[in-house]
């Protein structure tokens, strides 16, 4: 393996690269998926609230749906985390990896991920 | 390779030569005995099997619902939906099943690791969730079409009714496939 002086102004450069690179797409769909949660639970919200009112949604199933609005908002932020954690995974793993490969190619060895 | 949050385990790495040793200096040296190699692993491995189970219980799913909407229901026709019930919900209690054996195979990534060095570096902590996504949001679905299921053999159901599980189950099945499929990295 070429030995090359480890550039730090180019490992920032990569770093930088490859950090964008592992969120770009993930940012997308973090937003999309939060988008159409928000609006569906609004939809939710709404149509429960209008069965309520016009006493299409009887009588023992008004505090069930009440109380599911609550538990989808608590599971929707759980998921959103879930996704946030899986994207920092991945940023966190492409950051080792950048720098991983400018030490390796400084060292003249081929660090293992 | 893994770091500590999962169980991997380290492989041997040829010494520094001299020469690199020299080029690269101390600092970096420290930086790589610090890095220590590895990518950290924070929520669990994807399974195509989990992902394509949901899939196949939601088009099930979807199917059901739209063949009921705008309708209304009878205890007195229970019977002919009795089976789709049990469909629908014997599929979402075995991809449940699959994501209690997965997860107990990859156990919940530990937190506290990452947390504690990113505040060393003055990073807020990141939230822990409540459980894991996919079979949390599962869990739910089960008990929306069990509920469901249990009312309309008791009196039946309202469009409305019909319209408000519908909705709720499609949001909780919406959240579980979006964190199973995102989990393919």
């Amino acid at each position: 393996m070429e030995l090359q002086e480890l550039d730090p102004t180019a490992l920032a450069k990569d770093i930088i690269g490859a950090a964008t690179g592992a969120l770009g797409k993930d940012v997308s769909t973090i937003e999309g998926f939060a988008q159409s949660q928000v609006a569906a639970i609004a939809h939710q919200a709404s149509l429960v609230a209008k069965g309520i009112a016009d006493g299409s949604i009887g009588q023992d199933l008004r505090e069930y749906f009440l109380d599911n609005l609550k538990q989808m908002a608590t599971s929707f932020a759980n998921t959103l985390i879930g996704l946030v954690e899986v994207a920092i995974e991945k940023l966190i793993n492409a950051i080792v990896g950048a720098i991983w490969d400018a030490i390796g190619k400084a060292a003249g060895i081929a660090l293992p991920l | 390779m893994t770091f500590p949050f999962s169980s991997g385990t380290k492989s041997p790495r040829p010494p520094l030569s001299g020469f690199a040793r020299h080029m690269i200096g101390p600092g970096l040296l420290v930086v790589v005995a610090l890095l220590a190699a590895c990518t950290v692993r924070m929520a669990p491995a994807y399974d195509p099997a989990i992902a394509n189970g949901l899939n196949s219980a939601n088009r099930t799913m979807q199917t059901f619902f739209a063949g009921l909407s705008g309708t209304t229901t009878k205890p007195a026709d229970f019977a002919k939906r009795q089976g789709a019930y049990a469909d629908i919900i014997g599929a979402l209690k075995a991809v449940s099943l699959q994501i209690e054996i997965h997860q107990s195979l990859t156990p919940p990534p530990d937190l506290k690791t990452v947390n504690a060095m990113l505040g060393k570096i003055g990073v807020p902590n990141l939230a822990t969730g409540s459980g894991v996504p996919g079979a949390s949001a599962v869990s739910h679905v089960v008990n929306t079409l069990e509920t469901m299921e249990k009312t309309d053999r008791k009196h039946g159901l309202s469009a409305m009714e019909i319209a408000a599980f519908d909705g709720q189950a499609t949001i909780y099945m919406s959240q579980a496939i979006t964190y199973e499929t995102f989990l393919k990295r």
